[in-house]
């Protein structure tokens, strides 16, 4: 059932839109293009404009300039309930006087097709959620996770060209929202339609998308694939948001052959891959993410590579998490505090405990470059 | 603590005797032969049968009825489409607008009726009469229904209206097929009381029913006036008797449908 008119190459394209509520700049001058078939989710802290970028594509905001595109139409003047594209509500938003089987019809029996068609299509989407036999039950008569999934067979009825998802999965509890990412995943391989996904849980969306986009302020600070936001934060913001790093300001010093010499704030010489792409002096910071930085007993920092990042510290606390453990870790004479996640796999050699010295050690590699 | 309790139902027994007491008196003296209807001198079903023979009688009811049913489905109606934009639409002054819908009901009758009497005399071209009444029906009874229905309004997750709009529906439809049956159980409160209201008012009606046109409360008290007759016993038994059935019948629907819903 993958869709046919492929056309156009992006299922949505905005174009320079801006939209302001009074004197609030919600969303700032963004521009970016879905391919068709992804499953790109926006991800963003609450009030970064993400849920108002959602609903202008839907047709509830009017943008105040820009264009979006859907299929390659430009749409900024069609209402809501012309646009071809449908939004899965946060809250779900079941018709509570409707059956399951009525609540999916309802797009299709408001587009006047005949009977036997909406029955024959009523039956495939609750075939593609999983819900046959559920059809006479009533919204209030079904778990959260079994809603989610008629108001996903309720929109995906109607073939839209793209459908929007505003935290579906939040109302859900932790186990429930597992299975229903590969839910989402599994039926939007199944119907080939384009996923807009806005979240504020930054592992549904490294889980869930293909790509994805980072938001903040109303602006799109980073787009890319999930590894590519995790691993190479461009900002100190993404780089924060996404993964709870470990950031350094200072500046580069000098260009050698197998990387850059950087210096932080504090004075520590830092060693950082060489990034052809990169002036150097756009070099704000590096940011180390918590999993990367070993532990060793301090008589062993003298056997690290030439390579290797070492930093003197003192552990101030220790948070037992379980499947790894939290350390934050001073360093001497400065206010800088590092966090390291030590998986329960790693060997340790030293003994967790406050005030413990310690060394650490992270290969050059691990260092990512920040530009602010 | 024993005796704490005895007080108790003793004075929820007087509460209700005084509450039932009337009633009582009316349904036993509807079948007395006195024809004060005032002791009790034997059992009778003549008084009934007259009732069937007053011309009077049949005819006035049957006018309220009528006068009722409109007022009920124009209020409920105007009422409908007053909440939705008062809860919707977004205007200067909506709050005070939203406050003074409640004056109308605050309102001493007497103050209401003269007001429109005056109105209907002075600056209308209107002849005092069952349009008169009708439209004095209306001007008490919406303001009613415009509060019950924003009140339902109030429990309405609006995000509906968005999906179905979402899903391909106009405005239209999406009031006819979503909010409106979900403001249903609002709709029929506010008809279930405006219908009694409007059927049993007597003082606005008084003032600009002009004259020769009834109601049935005016009827039954322009009979009272020449002294109690048994007939209006019977009318008071038989609307008692209606209410209840009516009472009954809807608490049963009541919990019959929450039964269902769970």
């Amino acid at each position: 059932m993958t869709r046919s008119n492929n056309q156009a190459p992006y299922a949505v394209e905005l174009i320079n839109i801006t939209k302001r509520f009074g004197k609030i700049t919600a969303v700032n001058d963004i521009s970016f293009a879905i391919p068709q078939g992804e499953i790109f989710a926006l991800l963003g802290p609450s009030g970064c404009g993400k849920t108002t970028l959602l609903r202008m594509i839907a047709g509830f905001e009017k943008q105040n300039s820009g264009d979006i595109r859907i299929q390659g139409e430009v749409v900024n003047n069609i209402p809501p309930n012309k646009r071809e594209c449908n939004l899965v509500f946060q809250q779900m938003a079941l018709f509570p006087h409707m059956s399951v089987a009525a609540n999916v019809a309802f797009g299709l029996v408001e587009r006047k097709r005949p009977r036997p068609e909406i029955k024959q299509k009523v039956q495939e989407m609750l075939d593609v959620v999983n819900l046959v036999g559920m059809e006479e039950r009533f919204p209030h008569q079904l778990s959260g996770g079994q809603k989610q999934r008629v108001a996903l067979a309720r929109s995906l009825a109607l073939n839209p060209k793209v459908l929007l998802l505003d935290e579906p999965l939040a109302a859900l509890d932790r186990k429930l929202r597992k299975e229903m990412q590969g839910e989402l995943r599994r039926i939007q391989r199944e119907v080939g339609i384009t996923f807009l996904y806005v979240t504020h849980d930054q592992k549904v969306a490294l889980s869930l998308s293909d790509r994805m986009g980072v938001m903040r302020d109303g602006k799109i600070m980073q787009i890319g694939t999930p590894l590519e936001i995790y691993e190479t934060p461009q900002t100190r913001f993404v780089a924060g948001f996404i993964g709870s790093c470990n950031i350094f300001s200072g500046r580069v010093l000098s260009k050698n052959g197998n990387g850059m010499r950087f210096e932080d704030q504090y004075g520590h010489s830092l060693c950082v891959p060489d990034c052809k792409l990169t002036d150097k002096d756009l070099v704000r910071g590096i940011s180390v993410h918590p999993e990367m930085i070993e532990i060793l007993p301090p008589h062993l920092a003298g056997s690290a590579e030439k390579s290797d990042n070492l930093l003197r510290g003192k552990i101030t606390d220790v948070f037992y998490q379980g499947d790894f453990t939290e350390l934050t870790i001073k360093i001497p004479e400065t206010d800088c505090r590092v966090t390291v996640h030590l998986s329960r796999s790693k060997d340790c050699r030293v003994p967790l405990k406050q005030g413990g010295e310690v060394v650490l050690r992270w290969d050059a590699c691990h260092s990512n470059i920040l530009r602010d | 603590m024993k005796l704490r309790i005895l007080f108790l139902r003793l004075i929820s027994l007087v509460t209700y005797i005084f509450l039932w007491a009337p009633v009582i008196v009316i349904i036993v003296f509807s079948f007395s032969a006195n024809k004060y209807g005032i002791k009790w001198d034997g059992f009778t079903w003549k008084w009934y049968a007259a009732l069937l023979e007053n011309d009077m009688v049949r005819e006035t009811c049957l006018r309220s009825l009528v006068i009722a049913l409109i007022t009920v489905v124009v209020s409920t109606f105007l009422g409908t489409i007053t909440a939705y934009g008062l809860y919707k639409l977004k205007f200067k002054g909506k709050q005070l607008l939203r406050t003074s819908i409640l004056l109308p009901i605050v309102m001493p009758e007497v103050v209401t009726g003269a007001a429109l009497l005056l109105f209907f005399i002075k600056l209308s071209p209107l002849q005092l009469g069952y349009t008169t009444i009708i439209i004095a029906h209306i001007v008490f009874s919406t303001p009613l229904a415009v509060f019950v229905i924003l009140g339902r309004m109030q429990r309405i997750d609006w995000s509906w209206e968005e999906a179905s709009m979402d899903l391909g529906a106009t405005r239209l439809s999406t009031f006819r097929r979503v909010i409106g049956p979900l403001l249903m159980p609002g709709i029929a409160g506010a008809a279930a009381l405006i219908f009694p209201w409007s059927f049993d008012d007597f003082v606005i009606t008084y003032f600009v029913s002009g004259i020769g046109n009834t109601t049935l409360p005016i009827y039954v008290f322009s009979q009272l006036r020449h002294g109690s007759t048994p007939v209006i016993n019977v009318i008071g038994t038989l609307f008692t008797v209606i209410t209840l059935i009516g009472l009954l019948a809807t608490k049963m629907a009541e919990k019959r449908s929450r039964t269902a819903r769970l």
